[in-house]
């Protein structure tokens, strides 16, 4: 693991609505994720971790602050080059997987294999992602765990050096959410992916090498922990 | 890579087969009946624009009251033109159709021509010997006639040699003023100099033909030189009657402007629907966008560009679009040309003509549709894929966002805000299913309404004959004439209208007989008719005097031909016309179209005599169709110049047995009934195609865009059903929500559609002579809204059933 920060962010701050109406969100945030971690953001609704996780995706823009993700700033970027970013560097998983439900799982995959000019073998990355025996299948006709499998697959095809996870394990049951943590501890593991889990799931903290607390879009508690647990043996 | 999302556009068009196919049949069925009627319109038109140098088609004529002296012609030739005699006569004929009936019509007798309106043989020959005759193909046609099947002509019997089109009759107008054409009693014929000379049932009319010696001559310049020929005529001893420039002959003209005048209003009808289409398209397009919002949301996420989602959600529209428009060339082209030229070739007289690739129609049927449906397609998904990603994941891309949460007052009861609440979530669906039922609306309306409108204008023209029969005459013609005027008239006309070697032939005592008659006609005496009428209908029957003069149209620079009626006063059979001194009384139509105002003055055209008047308004009377203008019979006389006995018409109630030689014209209300048949006879199948083309529209419009509201609502509708709602309770609060949509617009559009309609008619009649206002009765309306109604019904089943498969599972899946 390298020591250098794949992603800093400093004094991020971020609001919405205008006047009265004026929330801030984010206030001041500043932290930094090293390349090949997993980083977990924990913190009750509205403490600002899905908007955290949209300013690093470039989904939205900061209203002042610093996020470098490799070296790059992403605040002066322009559109377009906000676009090159994410199909360059980022994967994203959500809660409710956003698969295209007229195509098979490994056409949902391949969606992203085709933005990339070096993607994962597909055959492979699908035996991996325990999906091979319902690559010709729909979305609607498998699991929710294995559609948030191949939602996983379609993320880490295009081999991101940043994976963003907003509640991948939201919308599953215990048995399937450990199984995509799981998942996602060795695709950490085998692919080296910085990862950025947004959850209200506090086990996750355990399997993260850096875990950080938000409130009232400031960060309450940081640490790095000294021991990880394997996903296999989270329970909550 | 080939991009993965290709793989779901086959998925997508089975999954939405029934969608794709509607809109596939739809454009299909547009593309082919356009093809097929414009390529068909344009090769008609093509022949009939070659005519004029292949057969040599007149540039002008003129009639003459009387034989125009040689020096006359002489004189007219002088301005640079050939003149050729084109007498002709109008005669009873009769002739057994193919029904077995017997049928009487009018055959218009020619010589047969050499040099000039050359006549086209589509059938057997001309008359090279007596008792044959040639006769129009469009006549023969309609009646069963054939070539070697016979026919009488003023008692005589005719052998049909011949099928043919005169190239100066493509349209069988009667006169060049007539409402319409008659291709059912009417037919222009060629016989041999011999029977021509001999069919003297009525008198020949002196019509003469000029082939201008610079035929690109424009329309100014020929203006010109037509009033100087008016004016050679008259100072050469002729009597002109009328005279008609070839853009102004509507036997010529006619088919043309309408060939080219419907190809308008098929382009614009053409456009309207690939207009209402491509919004449907983008509606549906949409409405597909909306339900794959989050995967299309992290597709943007992931580094999709959003040039590379607009041009997969482009591919299928456009894709069916072009399939749509080329199949529907090829089928337009391969079996759509000849009906459709039928029907023009049922009505006109044209000649064979071919049908060749045409550039323009292939660009108008297929490159325009298809580039308006990807434009408006491509700007609408534009306008949809500007969201931004967590818009789409948010599922926030609708724009409809903020009426779908509008508050609604709380004292409406639940269903009505139900109701309300899907109106505002689909009001998108709904403007375009309005825009759409009002395109629809138009074509049924025209289908509908098209031919009652016709008919009325001709009914209306039929009561506004003043009497049962008027008679203008070519010179006045006294009906009060003693017996021994009469007797002297007679003597005169005879010695005057016989031949050297008849004359000579007559008893030398018969001769000296009529020399002393015809001696005590004083030549500046008004002529005396030489049959005899009864005193009672000679004292029913009323004088008046006509002039045929012209005024400016309000909406095109074109003239309107009117007549001008000095009448007595007060007069027996234009007793509503209140006539004033000093100005004239305008016919309700004429003031409409040429927006005659009372108090105003205006200039008055008389091309023959190259006169202006400039004559004020007094009054207008009533009649939509009236197109003429009054004052009274002295006032005419002073005028026009005139003696104060001066006259040229009978009104009369009772038919009146007239010297033919100066009878021009007779108008019977029955004439002018006879347009109806042949308006129908000719426009019925084109009316019909409107109505047969817009109910499939109706019916996919009116699918599409309702369906989208029931497929979005599937999970409200679901939810619906878990609670405890029946199919019929859940139908009640979604189908009836579109139904009373539907409802209102078809009733709320009439208005609308009927008040563009009358002004789509207003600018397509404003070159036809008479003022055509569009008329309906209630039950059009009714029959519109019905027929709309109906088609809705159909759709509205396909919906229950569709409501009725929706599952309960379909709440119970994950979804965000």
């Amino acid at each position: 693991m390298e020591n250098a920060a794949y992603l800093e962010v400093t004094d991020l701050r971020k609001g919405y609505g205008s006047g009265e109406a004026h929330v801030e969100v984010l206030r001041g945030l500043c932290t930094g994720v090293r390349s090949g971690e997993i980083c977990t953001l924990l913190g009750p609704s509205g403490s600002g971790k899905s908007t955290f996780l949209n300013l690093v995706g470039g989904l939205e823009s900061a209203d002042s602050g610093s996020i470098r993700v490799g070296g790059e700033e992403l605040t002066t970027l322009s559109k377009r080059e906000l676009v090159e970013y994410r199909r360059r560097e980022l994967g994203f998983v959500f809660q409710f997987y956003n698969l295209v439900p007229d195509l098979t799982i490994r056409e949902n995959i391949e969606v992203c294999a085709y933005l990339s000019s070096e993607p994962l073998p597909m055959d492979e990355l699908l035996e991996s992602l325990g999906l091979w025996d319902h690559r010709d299948k729909f979305p609607s006709q498998v699991s929710g765990g294995q559609q948030q499998r191949c939602a996983i697959g379609r993320a880490l095809v295009k081999a991101p050096r940043l994976l963003l996870c907003d509640e991948p394990t939201g919308a599953l049951d215990y048995k399937t959410s450990k199984e995509i943590l799981q998942l996602m501890e060795d695709v950490n593991q085998r692919y080296g992916c910085t990862m950025v889990i947004v959850t209200h799931n506090e086990a996750i903290q355990y399997m993260s090498h850096r875990v950080l607390q938000l409130r009232d879009g400031q960060i309450v508690s940081e640490h790095t922990n000294q021991t990880i647990k394997p996903a296999s043996e989270l329970s909550w | 890579m080939r991009n993965p999302l290709d793989r779901r556009i086959p998925r997508e068009l089975k999954a939405n087969l029934g969608k794709y196919l509607g809109i596939f049949a739809l454009l299909f069925l547009i593309s082919a009946m356009v093809t097929g009627y414009m390529v068909a319109a344009s090769s008609l038109q093509a022949t009939i624009e070659g005519m004029r140098d292949r057969y040599v088609v007149e540039d002008l004529q003129f009639d003459c009251d009387f034989e125009a002296p040689k020096k006359a012609v002489r004189a007219v030739e002088a301005l640079g033109m050939t003149v050729h005699e084109n007498f002709y006569r109008d005669l009873t004929m009769g002739w057994r159709k193919a029904s077995g009936e017997e049928g009487t019509g009018t055959v218009r007798a020619m010589r047969v021509r050499r040099d000039f309106d050359l006549p086209i043989y589509v059938e057997g020959e001309e008359p090279n010997s007596r008792g044959q005759i040639a006769l129009d193909r469009t006549f023969c046609e309609n009646n069963g006639l054939r070539v070697g099947d016979h026919v009488t002509v003023d008692g005589r019997d005719f052998a049909i040699s011949g099928v043919m089109t005169l190239s100066d009759y493509p349209t069988q107008m009667v006169h060049n003023s007539d409402l319409m054409y008659n291709t059912q009693s009417f037919s222009v014929s060629q016989v041999s100099d011999e029977d021509f000379d001999q069919l003297v049932g009525s008198s020949a009319q002196w019509r003469y033909s000029a082939v201008l010696d610079d035929r690109s001559m424009a329309l100014p310049q020929r203006v010109e030189l037509e009033r100087r020929v008016a004016e050679a005529i008259s100072q050469n001893g002729a009597s002109l009657s009328s005279i008609v420039d070839r853009e102004s002959n509507q036997a010529i003209t006619f088919s043309q402007d309408d060939v080219v005048q419907d190809q308008g209003m098929w382009e614009v009808m053409l456009v309207l629907l690939v207009l209402i289409m491509a919004f449907v398209f983008v509606v549906l397009t949409n409405a597909t966008i909306e339900e794959q919002s989050s995967a299309i949301g992290t597709l943007l996420a992931s580094g999709w560009r959003r040039s590379e989602i607009l041009r997969h959600y482009l591919t299928l529209p456009v894709l069916v679009g072009t399939v749509a428009c080329v199949v529907g060339n090829v089928v337009g082209y391969a079996f759509l040309v000849k009906p459709m030229a039928n029907l023009y070739m049922r009505s006109y007289s044209l000649p064979p003509y071919v049908v060749t690739f045409q550039p323009r129609v292939f660009v108008m049927t297929t490159l325009i549709p298809l580039g308006m449906l990807v434009l408006i397609t491509f700007f609408g998904l534009l306008r949809k894929l500007g969201a931004t990603p967590l818009a789409f994941l948010r599922h926030e891309t609708s724009h409809r966002r903020g009426l779908g949460r509008v508050r609604l007052p709380s004292s409406w009861g639940f269903s009505l805000r139900f109701r309300a609440r899907v109106f505002l979530r689909n009001i998108s669906q709904f403007v375009i299913l309005f825009l759409g039922i009002s395109v629809g609306s138009i074509l049924l309306l025209m289908g509908l309404i098209m031919l009652p409108t016709v008919e009325h204008v001709a009914r209306t023209m039929s009561q506004s004959v003043p009497a049962q029969h008027v008679y203008l005459l070519k010179a006045p013609l006294r009906l009060d004439g003693s017996v021994d005027e009469r007797a002297a008239f007679e003597a005169a006309e005879t010695l005057s209208t016989s031949s050297a070697e008849d004359i000579q032939a007559l008893d030398p005592a018969a001769l000296l007989g009529l020399a002393v008659k015809a001696q005590t006609v004083n030549p500046d005496d008004r002529a005396v008719n030489v049959r005899e009428n009864s005193p009672e209908r000679i004292e029913q029957a009323e004088r008046f005097a006509a002039a045929s003069l012209e005024v400016k149209r309000n909406l095109a620079d074109s003239m309107e031909q009117i007549t001008l009626y000095g009448i007595e006063e007060p007069s027996r059979y234009w007793s509503d016309v209140q006539l004033s001194h000093g100005g004239i009384v305008v016919g309700k139509g004429l003031s409409q179209k040429c927006d005659l105002r009372v108090g105003q003055t205006y200039p008055f055209i008389d091309r023959f005599e190259g006169k202006t008047y400039e004559l004020r308004v007094d009054g207008i009377t009533d009649g939509d169709t009236n197109m003429d203008a009054y004052l009274s019979r002295a006032d005419f006389c002073a005028l026009m110049g005139e003696p104060d006995d001066y006259f040229n018409g009978y009104a009369s109630d009772e038919a009146l047995d007239l010297d033919p030689r100066f009878v021009a014209k007779e108008i019977t209300p029955q004439e002018m009934l006879k347009v109806v048949d042949q308006i129908q006879e000719s426009m019925g199948d084109i009316m019909n195609t409107m109505v047969a083309l817009s109910v499939p529209f109706y019916l996919v419009v009116m699918y599409l865009l309702t369906k989208t509201v029931i497929d979005r609502s599937a999970r409200s509708i679901s939810y619906m059903k878990v609670f405890g709602y029946q199919d019929g309770e859940v139908a009640r609060l979604y189908v009836r929500s579109i139904t009373t949509v539907v409802a209102l617009t078809l009733m709320l559009s009439l208005g609308g559609i009927v008040s563009l309609f009358r002004l789509i008619m207003k600018f397509m009649m404003v070159n036809y002579s008479g003022n055509w206002t569009l008329w309906y009765a209630p039950q059009h309306l009714v029959e519109l809204v019905v027929i709309g109604f109906a088609t809705y019904g159909v759709v509205a089943l396909i919906h229950l059933r569709n409501i009725r498969r929706v599952s309960l599972s379909e709440a119970l899946k994950v979804q965000e």
